[in-house]
């Protein structure tokens, strides 16, 4: 939206829904985002909104009971919601990239590390034992594992978390895809680690001219790293801008509130607000805006019909009944 | 590594010795002595029980008859009480005749439930999954002997062939070709009998184990690397869903000895398991000790060999 390129992945619509014994859970409910090339973007919300689910979708990695109910996910003209299964096979791993929350638990116990990124350069470019290993090393000096010639053979146990989550960006960077799309890569790991994990990102992004899709709950990430910004409530997008609109101007009381319970340094003092009540769940969202039961600004008629997600200032959307006046048409 | 193996070893001998001790004193606790079998025999004089009694060591201390029986093994002496033939050989004979079978229903289980189980984890609440389902629970449920009756009743009243012991009577002189086809058709239904327990509770268990590691993380990232679905399921999530049955193939060694009573017993089998039994009726001490003894032997061997697959196989595990 906020560029005039075309965007290398459109998601449009997207709904996701959990097909359980205690009845359909709509997980995520009509998300669109564009992400142009070469930039970040960021999906945030709280635990349980869907973020993640989103992720999965995008490259239908949904397990069961999980289901693609509606939209589109278009990347690079194809639409990736009902493209063939080997199709969408030869995309994952070589043009879509991705990283996970728990690099713990996201790598095989049973095989050398080296192996299981060398599997990734098989199956896409076809390469032979021999250089797939050397690109292997390649790979892992370039992700900062040192020495890589000892780690290339150790099993992900003999690795600390950041440097499992390192071997997972290798795997993931490996075919040097156009896309990353990183679900909460470093809510595992430790603080310092975080930041080193991060540095690297943005190196390897720089390198690659590659578009990243950020899935975090910790804005202060998306404050340093990413240059659009999607704020997901309930399985919707209740805000979306770029980075500084956002941080300066938030607008959906639900931005607002998030903001304000981030920790700001020189206001030491201040007791961090907190959002009263708690996340709906997909069984069961609220009438009419899903965050209204928690909205300090809450309007007579929120909780009785849904806002739509509107731009209320240049480039800056958002779906609140607070700014449906100053709806630019 | 080394001195693991060492220590584990010195261990299991020890824990072997005492076992037999215990087995010992257990096999003289219970009722009944060789001596008494027959008691309603009126030719039996209480001198004859005494003769007896002597002849066997019987009227000695517990502890020195436990190192007599254990002399007497470790030299060979060991010599039946029933009809004094020498322990050890006739635990060979029986040995042999049961290997085949015990071999058999071993192939059938383990080349059936693995393919079973596996499918019914990849296809899951499919129509293969809840028949393999029922059918699993149905052959856990419905005793083995009560199934082999069944069984031996259909075959020999509609095909009219003979299904027991481990050849047709009269049939020791045919030509080789013969005997060899009759004594394979004898051994088809106990083995497939005495593995359909077996197969059932085996798929179930490969099944939960396939279904579990089909739930990891890392099974998501090997499709998120663009793998086909074959090499997710067969190479990352095979791999660490057979892990556990390595210990399994420990416990398969004890089941050489006692793995088929009930059915060497139904299909009048002369092997290992009829043996024993047919000891305990009798009393007969050195057969049954021996037997227990090998048993221990074989489970403990089995496990040590287990511990050291499993260090083999999962990356994760060190033996020290």
């Amino acid at each position: 939206m906020a560029t005039g390129k075309r965007p290398l992945l459109a998601v449009s619509d997207l709904r996701v829904s959990f097909f359980t014994d205690r009845g359909e859970a709509p997980a995520v409910r009509g998300v669109s985002l564009a992400i142009p090339p070469g930039q970040t973007v960021a999906l945030v919300g709280e635990s349980g909104c869907g973020k993640s689910t989103v992720a999965l979708a995008i490259l239908r990695l949904l397990s069961d009971p999980g289901r693609i109910v509606g939209g589109r996910v278009v990347f690079k003209g194809q639409d990736l919601v009902s493209l063939p299964e080997p199709a969408l096979r030869a995309i994952r791993g070589k043009e879509i990239g991705m990283i996970f929350q728990e690099p713990m638990t996201s790598l095989n116990p049973v095989f050398p590390i080296g192996e299981q990124i060398a599997e990734v350069l098989h199956v896409h470019l076809g390469l032979p034992k021999r250089e797939a290993r050397l690109e292997v090393l390649r790979l892992l000096e370039k992700v900062g594992i040192a020495p890589a010639a000892r780690r290339i053979d150790q099993y992900p146990h003999e690795l600390s978390g950041g440097m499992k989550q390192r071997v997972m960006i290798a795997m993931a960077l490996a075919c040097q895809p156009d896309l990353l799309i990183a679900d909460e890569p470093t809510t595992a790991l430790d603080v310092t680690v975080q930041a080193q994990i991060l540095e690297l990102l943005q190196e390897l992004q720089q390198e690659l001219h590659m578009a990243i899709l950020l899935i975090t709950h910790n804005l202060g990430i998306v404050a340093q790293f990413a240059q659009e910004v999607h704020v997901m409530y309930a399985g919707k997008i209740v805000e979306h801008a770029s980075v500084h609109p956002l941080f300066q101007h938030p607008l959906h009381p639900y931005t607002q509130a998030l903001l304000k319970a981030l920790p700001r340094p020189g206001h030491r003092a201040e007791r961090l607000a907190a959002i009263a009540g708690t996340v709906p769940t997909p069984f069961q969202y609220p009438p009419g805006c899903a965050f209204a039961p928690r909205c300090p600004e809450v309007l007579a008629h929120c909780s009785m019909q849904e806002p739509s997600c509107l731009e209320a200032a240049p480039c800056h959307a958002v779906a609140c009944w607070l700014y449906a006046g100053s709806v630019q048409r | 590594m080394w001195s693991y193996l060492l220590r584990n070893l010195l261990q299991r001998l020890l824990l072997l010795v005492l076992i037999s001790f215990l087995a010992h004193a257990v096999v003289h606790l219970a009722p009944g002595e060789p001596s008494e079998v027959d008691p309603s025999n009126p030719r039996m004089k209480p001198e004859d029980i005494a003769r007896i009694r002597a002849a066997f060591h019987l009227d000695e201390p517990l502890h020195l008859q436990y190192l007599y029986w254990l002399r007497d093994l470790v030299t060979g002496e060991l010599k039946s009480f029933k009809d004094s033939q020498p322990v050890l050989p006739k635990i060979w004979r029986r040995f042999l005749n049961s290997l085949p079978l015990f071999l058999c229903a071993t192939l059938i289980v383990w080349s059936l439930s693995f393919p079973t189980g596996i499918h019914a984890a990849i296809r899951r609440g499919s129509l293969y999954d809840r028949t393999t389902t029922v059918l699993a629970y149905a052959f856990i449920s419905i005793p083995g002997f009560f199934l082999s009756y069944l069984v031996i009743l259909w075959v020999v009243h509609t095909l009219n062939v003979p299904v027991i012991g481990m050849q047709t009577f009269g049939m020791e002189n045919a030509q080789p070709f013969y005997r060899w086809m009759d004594r394979l058709w004898h051994l088809v239904i106990p083995s497939f009998m005495s593995a359909i327990a077996g197969i059932a509770v085996l798929s179930r268990y490969v099944r939960s184990q396939m279904l579990e590691v089909i739930g990891q993380d890392y099974i998501r990232t090997a499709r998120a690397k663009g793998l086909p679905e074959e090499t997710v399921m067969y190479r990352h999530a095979l791999r660490n869903a057979l892990l556990p049955f390595v210990t399994m193939f420990g416990f398969l060694l004890p089941a050489l000895i006692g793995g088929s009573v009930i059915f060497e017993q139904i299909f009048a089998w002369p092997g290992l398991g009829r043996l024993g039994y047919e000891a305990i009726l009798a009393r007969d001490f050195p057969v049954i000790l021996t037997l227990n003894f090998i048993a221990a032997a074989l489970t403990l061997a089995g496990t040590f060999l287990s511990d050291i697959l499993y260090a083999v196989v999962d990356p994760r595990i060190r033996l020290q």
